[in-house]
C-alpha cells in the first residue's frame, strides 16, 4: 500500500445515501440493493467484497444508472457526485457524466468489446462522443490511453480487432477504454477476475500505477480478499444487498467485526500450512425476493439468537470509522 | 472468418478471409445466381429481340430443335407471337427488381421495429412482437392477393405489398438477435461511453446482426419471386404487357397441351433461381452460423 486516503476533509468525491435498487419480477420484488451507503474520497481506492449475488454489482450499475431495464429501478436513495445527485439528472445529463466523470470496467474482457470494431474506433468512442475531440487528435489521445495501460506499439494496435488479441490484452484494451476521458472514479468490477493470476497481478499493478499518477479514486469490487488486501484504503462488506461491515483495510484484516467477515476471512486458504478440508460458510445466501425477518444472514449465523431473528441489527460503531450492523459483534 | 465482417469491416485481413469463404461456396447455384443477377441487369442488351415485339404470323412458333422452330427463336414465340427467350430475359429484371425493392422497404421496416422492440423491451416489445405474430399467422399468399387486389395491379403497389407481408420476419430475426445482444457488457460500455440509443442500436448492434440478415435477405429473394410469380400468375401481380415470369406461365397456360414451351421455361427460370438462392442461403447460413465461427 502506497498512497493513504487524502483528508476525508469537507464533501467526499462520490457520497452514497441509502442506495435501493429493487428488480420487479414475477416472484416478487427483488431487494438487491437495499439501502447503501458509502463514500469515496479523491485519490482512495474502496473495496467492495461479498459473495455473488450480494448486491455488488448491482451496487455498480446503480452508481453508472446502468440498471437492467425494464425491471430493475433505482427506487431511492441519493448519489452524490462532487454534491450533485447523479439520480436527479435527466437521461442527456446522465450521459455526460458517464465516462467522462465516473467510468467502469466490466468483467468480462470477452463480452466488453464490440468484435465488428477495430480496438481504437472503441477506445476513440467516449472521447469523440464527451470530449469532441476529432481526427488526428482523436487517434493520438486512443493512442495515449493504450500507452497508459502499458500496450506496446499502441498505434499498431489501434487497428486490431478483439478477436486479434489475448484476453489479458482485452481487458487492458477495456482499462483503455474506461480511462480515455480521464475520469475522477473508476468503477473495477471484478475487472481481474477472469483473468489468470500472473496477469491479474500485472493488471493490478497497472490500475495502481493509473491511481497514483493521476490521483483517480477507485471503487474495487470483487470477492478476493488478497486483492482487497493489496489493493484497497477502506473495505466495505455486503452482504444479501446491504453493508454489514466497513472499515480500514488494516482494521478489517486485524479485529473483523461482523461474523458473516469473520466467516468469510476465515474461508481464505491459509498458504502457510495444509489444511484437511477448506472452510465454509453453512447454507446458501438468501433468496432476495424472500429475505429472512431481522438479520440476513442469521439463518447461517453460528452467533444467532432470537433476538437476531425477529429485530434488524442496528449499526454499531466499533471505532472511529469502523462500524458493523450486528446485534452479537465478534469482540476483537 | 465470417462474410458479414467483410461486408461490414475495413481490414485486409478480413477481406482475404471473405473471399476464400466465397470460393467454398457450392458452385452451380453459386453460378446460376450470379448469372440471373447479370441477365436481370444487362437484359436489354443480351436479348435477341424486343419483348414487345409481335410477329402474329409466327405466333406459337416453337423451339429451335421441333418442327417448323428457327434459331431465329431459341425458345419459340408466344401466343401473340413475342420472342419467350427475350421476354424471360427481360422478366428477370422484373423479379428482381421486386426482391431488391420489397426487401429494402420491408427489411428496412423490419429492422427498424426490431431493433428499437428488442433494445427498448417493455411495452413497445409487447406491442410490435404481436402484431408480428399476428402477421406471421396469416397466410401471407392469400393476404398478399387481397391487398394487391385492393391496391390494384402496378409495379409500384407490388413492391408495397411485398413490403408489408415480409417486414415481420426481419423484425421478428432482429429483435431475437438485439436480445442476446444486449446482454453483452460492450453494450453497456457504449452507454458508458455517452452513446444515445440510436447509436447504440445502429453502431453498436446492427453491425453485429449483419450476418443474419444476409442470410434472410438471400432467402427473402427467392420468397419474393415466388409470391411475384405467382400473384402476376393470377394477375394480381405485374400488369400486361412487362414480362414477369409468373405471367408468362399464366399466358401459357390454356395453350399447355400445344405448345408448352411458352409455359414451361418461364417456370424452369423460376425454379433454378428460386431453389439456387435457397441453396445459397442455406450455405450461407452455416457458414455464418456462429456456433461454427471461433471465438
Amino acid at each position: 500500500m502506497t498512497t493513504k486516503p487524502v483528508a476525508q476533509g469537507a464533501t467526499p468525491l462520490l457520497q452514497v445515501d441509502d442506495l435501493r435498487t429493487y428488480f420487479f419480477t414475477r416472484w416478487g420484488v427483488v431487494k438487491s440493493v437495499d439501502g447503501v451507503s458509502f463514500s469515496v474520497g479523491r485519490g482512495e481506492i474502496f473495496g467492495l467484497v461479498g459473495e455473488s449475488g450480494c448486491g455488488k454489482s448491482i451496487t455498480c450499475l446503480s452508481l453508472m444508472r446502468l440498471v437492467p431495464q425494464p425491471a430493475g429501478k433505482i427506487v431511492g436513495g441519493r448519489i452524490l457526485f462532487e454534491g450533485r445527485d447523479l439520480l436527479k439528472l435527466g437521461e442527456s445529463e446522465m450521459r455526460r457524466y458517464r465516462g467522462r466523470h465516473i467510468s467502469i470496467i466490466l468483467q468480462d474482457p470477452m463480452t466488453s468489446l464490440n468484435p465488428v470494431f477495430t480496438v481504437g474506433d472503441q477506445i476513440a468512442e467516449p472521447v469523440r462522443l464527451h470530449q469532441r475531440a476529432r481526427g488526428r487528435d482523436l487517434w493520438d489521445r486512443a493512442a495515449s490511453a493504450l500507452r497508459l495501460l502499458r500496450i506496446p506499439d499502441p498505434e499498431t494496435r489501434l487497428g486490431d480487432y478483439p478477436h486479434q488479441m489475448s484476453g489479458g490484452m482485452r481487458q487492458r484494451v477495456v482499462g483503455a477504454i474506461a480511462l480515455a476521458c480521464e475520469p475522477h472514479v473508476l468503477i473495477a468490477d471484478e475487472a481481474t477476475t477472469a483473468l489468470d493470476a500472473t496477469i491479474q497481478a500485472q493488471y493490478l499493478a497497472l490500475l495502481q500505477e493509473v491511481h497514483e499518477k493521476k490521483g483517480l479514486s477507485i471503487i474495487f469490487v470483487t470477492h478476493d480478499f488478497g486483492i482487497v488486501a493489496k489493493m484497497c484504503h477502506r473495505v466495505a462488506v455486503m452482504y444479501a444487498g446491504k453493508i454489514v461491515e466497513m472499515a480500514s483495510v488494516r482494521e478489517l484484516f486485524d479485529h473483523p467485526a461482523h461474523p458473516y467477515t469473520v466467516a468469510l476471512l476465515d474461508a481464505v486458504p491459509p498458504l502457510d500450512y495444509r489444511v484437511e478440508r477448506l472452510a465454509s460458510i453453512e447454507g446458501q445466501p438468501p433468496q432476495l425476493y424472500k429475505l429472512p425477518s431481522g438479520c440476513s444472514f442469521s439463518p447461517r449465523c453460528p452467533r444467532s439468537d432470537s433476538l437476531c431473528v425477529r429485530e434488524s441489527p442496528p449499526q454499531v460503531t466499533v471505532d472511529g470509522g469502523h462500524w458493523a450492523t450486528c446485534w452479537r459483534l465478534v469482540d476483537a | 472468418m465470417a462474410v458479414g465482417t467483410q461486408v461490414w469491416g475495413k481490414a485486409k485481413v478480413r477481406m482475404r478471409g471473405g473471399l476464400a469463404t466465397v470460393r467454398r461456396a457450392p458452385r452451380l447455384p453459386l453460378a446460376i445466381a450470379l448469372g440471373f443477377v447479370l441477365v436481370a441487369v444487362f437484359g436489354d442488351l443480351l436479348a435477341p429481340h424486343s419483348p414487345f415485339e409481335a410477329i402474329v404470323s409466327a405466333r406459337l412458333q416453337p423451339p429451335f430443335w421441333m418442327d417448323k422452330g428457327s434459331l431465329g427463336h431459341p425458345l419459340g414465340l408466344d401466343t401473340v407471337g413475342r420472342d419467350v427467350l427475350s421476354r424471360i430475359i427481360l422478366g428477370a429484371r422484373v423479379s428482381l427488381a421486386a426482391a431488391v425493392a420489397s426487401i429494402l422497404l420491408g427489411g428496412g421496416v423490419g429492422v427498424a421495429l426490431g431493433l428499437v422492440s428488442g433494445y427498448y423491451r417493455g411495452w413497445v416489445d409487447a406491442l410490435v412482437m404481436r402484431i408480428t405474430d399476428g402477421m406471421l399467422s396469416l397466410p401471407l399468399l392469400l393476404l398478399a392477393l387481397l391487398f394487391a387486389v385492393a391496391l390494384g395491379p402496378s409495379f409500384t403497389n407490388l413492391i408495397f405489398v411485398l413490403a408489408l407481408v415480409m417486414w415481420a420476419r426481419f423484425a421478428r430475426l432482429v429483435r431475437g438477435e438485439v436480445l442476446s445482444w444486449r446482454e453483452k457488457d460492450f453494450v453497456a460500455l457504449a452507454r458508458v461511453a455517452g452513446a444515445p440509443p440510436l447509436a447504440i442500436m445502429w453502431r453498436h448492434l446492427f453491425p453485429n446482426i449483419l450476418n443474419s440478415l444476409v442470410v434472410l435477405a438471400t432467402l427473402q429473394v427467392g420468397w419474393v419471386i415466388i409470391v411475384e410469380a405467382s400473384l402476376s400468375f393470377l394477375g394480381a401481380g405485374i400488369p400486361p404487357p412487362t414480362p414477369s415470369w409468373g405471367s408468362m406461365v399464366a399466358e401459357g397456360r390454356s395453350y399447355a397441351n400445344t405448345a408448352w414451351w411458352i409455359s414451361v421455361f418461364p417456370g424452369i427460370a423460376i425454379v433454378l433461381v428460386v431453389m439456387s438462392l435457397n441453396l445459397l442461403g442455406d450455405w450461407l447460413r452455416d457458414t455464418l452460423d456462429p456456433r461454427q465461427r471461433q471465438a
